[in-house]
């Protein structure tokens, strides 16, 4: 919530088409609201930059250009506290404009929602990270970027690898859909990053209902959506470049946008990078921390006929980092004595952008066609197909010269195709679609070790139907899907003697949701959501066979384990004071059947490296129980309170007892100051965090009981600002701004090491 | 309708393309694998040697490991010397040669619990640090314990105590850590 930069929408309402004089006599008169509340805004500058001409809104939000010449525009539009934009429109009449304005970001995503077009279910709970956010909190990952929405928390491995985590579930559960196809790598692994750079989405969103039903069953716990903002109809260049430069790590990193429309064919290209060394805590660097990303997104778009396109897309991931190397264990006894100590072992006192074993390298593409095609005026047919590669290595400290080979060479290809069909007819809305997915997964075996999981194919096929209708201030939905899911598996023999042996699975799974939305008045609305998933066990909690390196634990899957079965229930109450006041509850409960996780045996396994703890994945029944908050309050005209938090508990009910790596508590809360001189606006903002000891968590079942709570102070202060005729925008910002030292009980490294310390990042921006 | 047409027929033939089966994996050689550590302990003067042996020829899991103790003569000097195998494969690799070649990233270290006994380090690498491959084992008075061998992979060999054989400083990855019954008569 560092930063919440409204973007602006521009609806055209009407062009009356009848004048079209080559004279400058036409005017444009337009209204500009506040998207989430529906009040107008004051003080808002209109500019017509071909012509030079502009306006100022008045109390009534109105504003009135006239003499406009008929032609080309690009209208330039700027409030307090928003990043400036232009939109590009032909003008041959007198036209009309209204414009509203994301001027509160977390109030608007809900009130999107009632929205009549949305494919993903109107009543459940969702929120976004706007582009103008994910612009400035360049170089963070996904994970901790969507870590600032209310209920979404990150399990990290140190400071880069971060998986999102939405209401206490994660991996396996959390469906990431990019370019509009699900996102398909390694994700059964808590130290695997999900392979998407958030510099090419101008929009992350958020689902943490059940009534993902596009999302297919995988998301039983939620889905993150990455998606794009609509290729604009421009004729000239126009897109931004960024680069900033982050103390901690020493982090250099740079991205650019361009969007142009050529001829029939509209394209986007994005790109970018980084390069970050050892990060620090407060106290020792963090040897063997540094990191090399870079990234490349190619979009082309080209309109056929008035209700036809087609888009190809190629997006490209490539990601190297280093694993602390004090993280790295072999046995138990090594675990113990890691544990103990003040300083990690293998600290150094200089830092570096070395990247040395254990590290990873992980390449991901996906190319992915997609079409839309108007059947006729109130059914539309999209058609997608996809294709990934994914390829991770990972690299141990190995004899005899095997460090340069990697201990785990996992290569996943996947194809996917859709058909999804919108209806509507009479107010009702009417979806159906049909899914399937192959993929297969491959070990090098020149690695040389026992592979943690199989070689497999997985086929998938899948049917969906949703159906929405509004009748006055209601809403209601249901929706229903079902998966069929084949796995083909072969495991490698450990010698030449043995035979491969091969096991087949199929799991038929089933979802269903329901849903009602009530806008009680134009301020008040609540919305109840309520569905069933069923997801079927993973090949990691099937087959996981052997010591995951680096953690000392032997892992065994289990191949008879059951589909999961997800009953959830979310509530949410909606808010907003005429003084522009806001406050939003959700609550939920989700009851899982069946949940998979991996749980400690009492057996200690003796090898020759040592003894070994034994973790095998079993089933049990559970319960998560949670609830998030958003409260946000304008002081005056220019600054604005917040105050956000989440809290939840997670139980084992066949014993009573509470789930392991549950999120902790939190609550945060910022101040902002927003301005808007001449030319030149910005913000500045101050957040406190804190997190709360996670006091409910199995005894005995972890090596280390929970740190401590924790205080964090962040602060930013950003500037937009005109210089030789380019928008420009500088952000400074400190993050752990007291230098504090603690531990998140969320990262798997504090059992060996602090959190960060102090980060000041500088960035700057041009928009063009 | 003919853009429809075409659209439906090119989104539909990446469904030709996929097989059921993954193809047979070939056998993954386990290359560092060790299943076998022997720790040959010969008198100097006289009486018989004495081998502590460790050893789990299927690798992890399967069958258990069969492990070895001895029984060693009261106030005597032996020459220690280890052996590391791994025999699942034949002809079977001596791991020791490895641990050698790269005798600055690795040391072993002897960790006694209840016995009166000593070892000294008689082997070192180029740095002057020991290695531990070659010892000498000098027993006390009689007594019964266990003896742990630990062979550590890039241990900090400059640490406090770490050249003199205390472990408590190494760091680094354990490949190897065994223990043994020992009678001292």
């Amino acid at each position: 919530m560092k930063t919440l930069l409204p973007s602006l929408v521009l609806v055209l309402i009407s062009f009356s088409g009848i004048l079209r004089g080559q004279s400058c006599n036409l005017t444009i008169k337009g209204k500009i609201l506040d998207r989430a509340t529906a009040e107008p805004l004051e003080y808002a500058n209109v500019f017509l930059e071909e012509q030079g001409a502009g306006a100022v809104t008045d109390s009534a939000g109105s504003f009135h250009i006239r003499k406009v010449c008929p032609g080309h525009i690009h209208l330039r539009v700027s409030h307090i506290g928003c990043e400036t934009r232009s939109f590009y429109f032909d003008i041959g009449s007198d036209t009309a404009l209204q414009i509203t304005l994301e001027h509160h970001s977390e109030v608007l995503h809900e009130i999107e929602v009632l929205g009549q077009t949305e494919p993903f279910g109107a009543a459940q709970s969702r929120s976004s990270i706007q582009e103008a956010e994910i612009r400035d909190a360049q170089g963070e990952s996904l994970g901790r970027l969507a870590s600032r929405i209310p209920g979404v928390s990150s399990l990290n491995s140190g400071t880069q690898i971060s998986k999102p985590v939405i209401h206490g579930l994660y991996g396996n559960r959390i469906a990431i859909l990019q370019n509009g196809v699900n996102l398909s790598s390694q994700r059964w692994g808590n130290d695997h990053s999900p392979e998407v750079a958030v510099a090419q989405a101008d929009k992350i969103t958020v689902l943490k209902g059940v009534d993902a039903i596009k999302a297919g069953t995988e998301g039983l716990g939620g889905a993150i959506i990455l998606s794009d903002n609509p290729i604009v109809n421009d004729p000239h260049l126009h897109g931004w470049g960024n680069y900033s430069f982050s103390s901690n790590g020493r982090q250099h990193s740079a991205a650019v946008r361009l969007r142009q429309k050529w001829k029939g064919l509209s394209w986007k290209f994005t790109g970018g990078g980084s390069r970050s060394g050892d990060r620090k805590t407060p106290d020792y660097f963090l040897t063997n921390t540094g990191r090399a990303n870079f990234h490349g997104d190619i979009s082309l778009y080209h309109p056929i006929g008035k209700d036809n396109d087609v888009q190809l897309n190629y997006s490209y991931y490539n990601d190297e980092l280093g694993i602390l190397r004090g993280a790295h264990v072999g046995n138990l006894t090594d675990l113990d004595e890691a544990i103990g100590r003040e300083v990690p072992f293998f600290t150094e006192d200089n830092f570096s952008y070395e990247i040395e074993a254990p590290r990873q390298k992980v390449e991901h593409h996906i190319i992915s066609l997609q079409s839309h095609l108007g059947l006729s005026p109130t059914a539309r047919l999209e058609l997608k197909s996809g294709f990934q590669s994914n390829h991770r290595q990972e690299f141990d400290v190995r004899r005899g010269g095997r460090t340069s080979l990697p201990s785990l060479d996992l290569t996943l290809i996947d194809q996917q195709n859709y058909a999804d069909l919108t209806y509507e007819k009479n107010g009702y809305t009417w979806g159906s679609g049909l899914q399937t997915s192959w993929l297969l997964n491959t070990n090098d075996p020149q690695t040389g070790i026992e592979p943690l999981i199989p070689d497999y194919v997985k086929f998938v096929g899948g049917m969906y139907s949703t159906l929405k209708k509004q009748i006055g201030n209601w809403t209601y939905e249901a929706g229903g899907r079902y998966d069929y899911r084949f796995f083909s598996v072969a495991i490698a023999p450990l010698n030449s003697q043995d035979q491969v042996k091969r096991f087949e699975h199929n799991f038929h799974n089933l979802m269903g949701s329901i849903g009602i939305l009530h806008r009680i008045s134009h301020d008040l609305n609540w919305s109840i959501n309520a569905g069933i998933t069923q997801r079927q066990p993973y090949i990691n909690e099937l087959y996981s066979s052997g010591l995951h390196q680096g953690v000392a634990g032997i892992e065994e899957g289990d191949r008879d384990l059951e589909s999961e079965a997800s009953r959830k229930i979310l509530g949410r109450l909606s808010w907003h004071t005429p003084s522009h006041a806001w406050i939003e509850i959700g609550i939920y409960s989700q009851w899982i059947d069946n949940y998979i996780y991996l749980d400690p045996q009492d057996e200690i396994r003796l090898t020759i490296r040592g003894a070994f703890p034994v973790f095998r994945y079993v089933q049990d029944n559970v319960n998560i129980s949670g609830v998030d908050f958003s409260f946000q309050l304008p002081i005056g005209k220019s600054i604005e309170y917040q105050l956000k938090g989440s809290a939840l508990k997670g139980t084992n009910l066949s014993d009573d007892q509470p789930l392991i790596l549950m999120p902790q508590n939190r609550v945060q809360s910022g101040l902002k100051y927003l301005f808007s001189e001449h030319k030149a606006s910005g913000h500045i903002s101050l957040n406190a965090e804190y997190v709360f000891r996670q006091e409910n968590y199995p005894q005995d079942e972890d090596f280390l009981p929970p740190p401590d709570g924790y205080f964090l102070l962040h602060g930013e202060a950003k500037l937009n600002f005109e210089l030789w005729q380019q928008d420009m925008a500088f952000i400074a910002s400190v993050e752990n701004a007291l230098n504090t030292t603690y531990r998140n009980y969320l990262n798997r490294w504090r059992y060996f090491a602090d959190e960060t310390g102090l980060n000041v990042r500088f960035g700057l921006r041009l928009l063009f | 309708m003919k853009f429809i047409k075409l659209s439906l027929i090119l989104f539909s033939t990446p469904l030709i393309f996929t097989s059921c089966d993954p193809d047979d994996p070939d056998p993954v050689n386990e290359g560092e694998l060790i299943t076998t550590l022997k720790y040959n302990l010969t008198p100097q003067n006289i009486g018989q040697t004495v081998t502590l042996s460790f050893a789990d020829l299927d690798g992890s899991g399967g069958v258990d490991p069969i492990i070895q103790g001895g029984t060693l003569q009261a106030n005597t000097i032996y020459s220690g010397q280890i052996e590391i195998l791994n025999q699942a494969v034949t002809p079977e690799e001596n791991i020791a040669e490895e641990v050698q070649e790269e005798d600055e990233e690795h040391q072993l270290f002897y960790l006694f619990s209840g016995l009166n006994a000593s070892i000294e380090y008689l082997d070192a690498d180029d740095e002057g640090n020991p290695l531990g491959l070659l010892t000498e084992f000098e027993t006390g008075e009689p007594s019964t314990g266990q003896l742990t061998i630990i062979l550590r992979h890039e241990p900090d060999k400059g640490a406090d105590g770490v050249s003199e054989g205390d472990i408590t400083n190494a760091g680094g990855e354990t490949d190897i850590e065994v223990t043994f019954d020992v009678v001292i008569q």
